[in-house]
């Protein structure tokens, strides 16, 4: 049984070897066949790579899809990559994975998406193997001083200032309380104690409540299904005594479905989620039923949360980003990442270069800003904001 | 020279009311080898582990008399102890570690350390020579006369080459001046058996004495000094060699006591019930071999022999414990490749001799242990509920059955949902025997069904198989090392030697006749 | 006996919750919801420990069977009891597909069941999560948004069936809403269970799992009832998950099973269920102590603590006395 066992460990990790072997020769001949078109379409003579690394499609849907259209668009340049499904275990195998994008000469620039801590090591090998190629996060949650100190560019959400204008934006749909949910494992984390605070500043300082409630830690314990049972428990006893004006905010995206759910019930407030999204937990909520073509339009998933929340009597209770900034600071920094490399004189440090690159590339406006004021090259955005 | 290695006086002991050795009185000089003879239960266990300072020993009272070695009182603590004596034992049981090395097995515990790195370390963290352990342990297998490489795994080893290494460790001890082999040729074959006796003659002449236990008595004859005889804890007799002649000793082992036999039939038919054909067990310790037999209606048939020499095998090999090869055929059908419950239900079932482990379900109550068998394969005791949907217990048919072997075989309990657990060995077995008796077997073995209990239950269960016997023509086959028992109550008597059938008898066969039948030795003329 | 420490301090929180001005009712409700929402996947460990197969945390393997039921049945859009069914018959046989490999593998591990079965629930998982981006389902519904393939990783089943056993034939008294339906499926599995472990198989899968030696020695095909058991537990645990899903409202695929094993076992331990021998008894008890420990301990931690550590401290008191409960039960023997 043992010898068996061990056989066909031995066969799996032959066939993934020689699998994965031969998919690299396969992608460079390929590259080779379709290289003097590259050179005659375009016009800077040599071929070059974007290395671009997201988490599955199971743990995060936006920036997988994000990284897959941007190959689609861009099949002989863009080189996708995940990260293993289990992220926190198996640490070491992202982090050689992603150094061993620098050893394909051609590779110009590497994108790393992951919305954790730990992978910076990774691109601070690159930067010391191979300094002509691009660094940029979109975004990785390490500390941002060594992040701008060894990474080209960082792009991230304005998280911190979000907790401002959030509070902002709930107190204009009417809310009078705001609650948030979060867990110690999160309330470690710099950013999201400091929008927090902002949170609650911004709350009392326009005179709304501000509630805290911890739930269980989907880290830790039982996983995010004891959090999400707690919400589900919580959330009424919550809206019974603050009131159906209430904006509830939860640290975490799979507390969203829950509480989106919630809301269609109880008709609270649900400014924005914590990765504002259209594609995050509407769609299941709301059961939205999109037609193949419409996979992946924006627009058509907007108007339809729209219908739905007229349906459950919610206009103007919900609302949150036209795009998935999960999908849209991916495709941004691919198409930065290509502007540098074909554009040398592209200013990338000017923040309104960055707005108006948004812009005439995707037709969506998006305010830009330094992370620090010393860290010029740690930029934060914040998008326009849709209300269904 | 003169002074004995061993001196026995008035050596004697109890377990709880129970004599097992009485006044046992004997000395050894050295360089002589004693072969101590005597059947199951004759306190031949006991007396080594007296001597080897067994923990049982002393667990239970200690021993009464006087034990000498080299003059000198022993005084044996715990089993480490008699090594310091100078005494090696040699268990039946081999103590050797399969994945280590013949040298590491032998200098176990007794290993050379590097000298330079003594000095610097603590005393459990030295570093082992192994150059000079192997050196070591290959002469001590070359003076045993043994040619092989210390140096290979002792997994590989054949068991006859276990047992050289066995007793080579035991040599490898300092001031080794008393060995004690017990049943050391058990194991062995002929030609390896020879070998040993020429390596202990060989041995005995460097003034290292040995007590050998076997019950090969050619063997015994051929190699010992002196011959002690013990039967029922009791010395019989002690015997310089040469002055006894084989058969006498046999008849000495045995002991002459004239058994009433319960009847003393001859059966009208002997119509064939159970055939068997060159049945084999692989019962390690306990192998069957070359098993043909036939088994005839109505009888009622013993099988003894030495423990691990095969009597228990039969039993465990028709429930398939074991590997088996052979046919066997049971009222005229061939149940060589039936699953054991189709032999249930053709007729057969088999009591084995280990209660607790295998014969009943000891969390379960007295009253489910009984029907347990009977419902699982003949769904009886139950009856359906939710119209035929499901079959449940049916307590009321079930508890009238239980009442009716309880009284038939006097189980004493508090009540019929008593746990089996907290019940006494003698009604424990009274239990699985009434489980046996529930399923009405045409044909019934039973192993060892006197072990373990008290007189008045041994009597009942005795009786019991009898009745069954008689009245609901129940054949029956008893494999007991109680000789006395069988005598009194089988028609005849198989004795098995070395996992053969060494004899049929009767069972007012001589003392002498079964003597020779148990210790037949050899493995080639087995009929 | 570890439920009455665990009891203990259920009452004590009990206490503090009403000291707190806790809604009592709406917790009263939620407990029972809770129970029978888990209890399910608590009583299919049963038939595989008094198999003597120790406690199956190989769970994910039977909760992914039900999955999959629950996704055909959405797939044809199918609601209320109808879709609830439907999903259940499916992921019951789905479970008994199952059950033929992993019996099997388990019966050749004897003795290191329980490590196996992690192993197996463990890697069941990421070969799951393959076939979840990739099969074929049709219901949009069901699909990724973006990328139109592949199943979300959770789905919501508000237009299928979330709630249905919930609220059927549900009872209100005033505030109190007892769910009567719920309860009573549970009852009745609970109940065949409990008559299955009275009949001859049931019988033989105890004897099994007590002394296997005796099983054969009295004519059973020892591995023909260890597979009966595993099929029976698997079979229980894929309808356990469509009991779940339905009171949870979501579908949740992926890595979700993945821990789910656990508590499960935990709530067993905790009832009274020793290594080698559960009852229905046992998983009622436990169930109800450990979920509503679960109910009343966070809110009761975030009303009495600093937010900051509550989840902390609170992890530490429930399994801190989670553990010493089963401290002491096993230190009163392992038949206490």
């Amino acid at each position: 049984m043992k010898k068996v066992l061990s056989m066909l460990l031995v066969f799996a990790l032959a066939f993934s070897i020689v699998g994965c072997g031969a998919k690299a020769e396969e992608s460079s001949e390929g590259s080779g066949a379709t290289e003097p078109v590259v050179t005659e379409t375009q016009e800077t003579a040599t071929s070059y790579k974007i290395g671009i690394v997201t988490p599955t499609l199971s743990t995060s849907e936006d920036e997988y899809r994000a990284a897959e259209n941007m190959v689609a668009k861009y099949p002989d340049i863009v080189k996708h990559i995940t990260l293993p499904e289990n992220f926190s275990t198996e640490i070491e195998t992202g982090l050689s994975q992603i150094t061993s994008l620098a050893d394909d000469p051609e590779m110009k620039a590497v994108i790393v998406v992951s919305g954790q801590a730990g992978l910076l090591p990774a691109l601070q090998k690159i930067e010391e193997k191979r300094p002509d190629i691009i660094t940029m996060t979109a975004p990785i949650w390490d500390d941002p001083e060594l992040m701008s100190k060894y990474i080209d560019v960082c792009i991230d959400t304005d998280w911190v200032r979000r907790g401002e204008t959030i509070a902002r934006k709930a107190h204009d749909m009417g809310a009078k309380t705001i609650i948030h949910y979060s867990f110690p494992t999160h309330m470690a984390k710099e950013v999201i104690v400091a929008r927090r605070d902002q949170m609650k500043a911004t709350a009392e300082e326009l005179g709304m409540t501000f509630v805290e409630v911890t739930t269980p830690d989907p880290q830790t314990g039982n996983g995010p299904a004891a959090m999400q049972q707690f919400l589900r428990e919580d959330i009424p006893r919550q809206i019974e005594k603050y009131g159906v004006d209430t904006n509830i905010f939860g640290t975490n995206c799979p507390m969203y479905d829950v509480i989106i759910d919630e809301a269609l019930k109880l008709k609270f407030i649900v400014a924005e989620q914590c990765c504002p999204t259209p594609t995050q937990a509407y769609p299941t909520v709301m059961n939205l039923e999109l037609s193949e073509e419409d996979a992946g339009n924006f627009d058509k998933i907007n108007q339809m949360i729209s219908e739905k929340a007229a349906e459950a009597d919610m206009t103007g209770r919900l609302s949150g980003w036209p795009v998935p900034v999960t999908v849209y600071v991916p495709e941004y920094a691919v198409e930065l990442a290509k502007k540098m490399i074909e554009d040398e004189s592209f200013d990338y440090k000017n923040l309104d270069n960055l707005k108006a690159f948004s812009e005439e590339t995707f037709g969506v406006s998006a305010e830009f800003n330094t992370l620090k004021p010393e860290l010029d090259n740690y930029f934060v955005l914040i998008m326009e904001s849709i209300f269904y | 020279m003169n002074k004995p290695i061993l001196e026995l006086n008035h050596v004697g002991k109890h377990y709880g009311q129970h004599e097992v050795l009485k006044d046992i009185n004997f000395s050894l000089m050295p360089g002589k080898i004693l072969g101590i003879i005597g059947a199951n239960g004759s306190g031949k266990s006991t007396l080594m582990n007296i001597i080897f300072g067994h923990q049982v020993i002393k667990n239970t009272g200690g021993y009464t008399g006087v034990i000498k070695v080299d003059g000198q009182r022993m005084d044996v603590n715990y089993e480490g102890n008699a090594t310091q004596y100078g005494i090696g034992m040699v268990h039946q049981e081999f103590a050797l570690f399969p994945k280590l090395t013949i040298a590491e097995n032998i200098k176990l515990g007794n290993e050379n350390i590097v000298k330079d790195f003594a000095k610097h370390v603590l005393k459990d963290y030295l570093l082992i020579d192994h150059k000079k352990d192997q050196m070591e342990a290959q002469e001590k297998l070359e003076s045993l006369g043994l040619e092989i490489d210390a140096s290979m795994l002792v997994d590989h080893m054949s068991i006859s080459v276990k047992q050289f290494i066995e007793i080579a460790r035991e040599l490898d001890r300092n001031h080794l001046k008393l060995l004690i082999l017990d049943e050391p040729t058990a194991v062995l074959n002929d030609k390896d058996s020879q070998l040993l006796i020429t390596a202990l003659k060989k041995l005995v002449k460097k003034g290292i004495s040995v007590l050998f236990i076997s019950h090969r008595l050619e063997e015994v004859m051929c190699l010992c000094d002196h011959l002690l005889v013990l039967r029922d804890g009791e010395t019989v007799g002690y015997y310089e060699n040469g002055s006894i002649t084989l058969d006498q000793l046999a008849i000495e082992m045995i002991g002459e006591k004239v058994q009433k036999t319960v009847s003393n039939r001859a059966l009208d038919t002997k119509e064939v019930q159970m055939r068997f054909e060159n049945f084999q067990v692989d019962y390690p310790g306990e192998a069957l071999e070359n098993f043909s037999l036939e088994i005839y209606k109505g009888e009622v048939l013993g099988i003894t022999s030495l423990s691990g020499h095969g009597k228990l095998a039969v039993a465990k090999g028709l429930i398939g414990f074991y590997p088996t090869r052979g046919a066997i055929h049971m009222n005229g059908l061939d149940i060589t490749n039936l699953t054991y419950q189709e032999k249930i239900t053709k007729g057969l079932y088999v009591l084995c001799e280990d209660r607790k482990n295998v014969g009943l379900l000891l969390e379960h109550s007295i009253g489910e242990n009984i029907v347990f068998t009977a419902q699982q394969l003949y769904r009886k005791y139950s009856k359906p509920h939710f119209g035929g949907l499901m079959k449940l217990y049916d307590k009321a048919s079930a508890d009238k059955a239980v009442s009716k072997y309880c009284e038939q075989l006097d189980i004493v309990c508090r009540s019929h949902q008593q746990v089996v657990k907290t019940l006494s060995g003698g009604n424990q077995q009274k239990v699985c025997l009434a489980r046996s008796l529930s399923l009405e077997p045409d044909i019934l073995f039973v192993s060892e069904p006197t072990r373990g209990i008290d007189i008045a239950a041994k009597e009942k269960v005795l009786q019991s198989l009898i009745e069954s016997n008689r009245k609901d023509k129940m054949t029956l086959v008893i494999a007991s090392s109680e000789l006395e028992e069988l005598k009194r109550l089988c028609d005849r008597i198989v004795v098995l030697s070395e996992g053969r059938i060494s004899a049929i008898l009767s069972p007012d066969a001589s003392a002498k006749e079964f003597g020779l039948a148990f210790s037949k030795g050899g493995s080639s003329d087995g009929l | 006996m570890a439920y009455k420490i665990i009891a203990g301090f259920l009452v004590l929180l009990v206490a503090l919750a009403f000291h707190l001005h806790m809604d009592m009712i709406v917790l009263l409700n939620l407990s029972f919801i809770k129970f029978a929402m888990n209890g399910l996947l608590v009583l299919s460990l049963i038939p595989m420990l008094n198999a003597g197969m120790g406690m199956n945390f190989g769970l994910p393997v039977g909760i992914t069977a039900g999955l999959i039921g629950m996704c055909i049945a959405v797939n044809f859009k199918l609601t209320g009891l109808v879709g609830l069914l439907i999903s259940a018959l499916l992921g019951g046989f789905i479970a008994l597909a199952f059950s033929e490999v992993y019996g099997r593998i388990l019966i050749a591990v004897k003795g290191r069941e329980e490590i196996a079965s992690t192993f197996i629930g463990f890697s069941f998982i990421p070969l799951m999560n393959f076939f979840w981006s990739l099969v074929p389902f049709s219901n949009r519904q069901m699909l990724y948004p973006i990328g139109g393939s592949g199943l979300r990783p959770r789905i919501g089943l508000n237009p299928y069936f979330t709630s249905t056993l919930d609220q059927l034939w549900s009872i209100k008294v005033g505030n109190f809403v007892l769910p009567f339906g719920l309860l009573l499926v549970y009852g009745i599995i609970a109940g065949l269970i409990h008559y299955f472990f009275k009949t001859t198989s049931g019988k033989s899968i105890c004897a099994v799992g007590e002394n296997d030696a005796f099983a054969k020695a009295s004519g059973l095909n020892v591995k023909k009832i260890k597979l009966l058991s595993v099929r029976i537990s698997l079979v229980i645990a894929a309808v356990g998950i469509v009991v779940y899903a339905q009171s949870f409202g979501f579908l949740e695929l992926y890595d979700a099973p993945l821990m789910m094993a656990f508590p499960a076992v935990s709530a067993l331990l905790i009832g009274g269920a020793s290594a080698k021998k559960g009852t229905i008894i046992h998983a009622i008890i436990g169930t109800y102590l450990f979920q509503s420990i679960y109910l009343l301990s966070v809110p009761i931690a975030n009303e009495l603590l600093l937010p900051e550590i509550s989840e902390i401290v609170r992890n530490i008191i429930t399994n801190g006395i989670i553990l010493y409960a089963l401290l002491i039960s096993e230190k009163g023997g392992r038949y206490a």
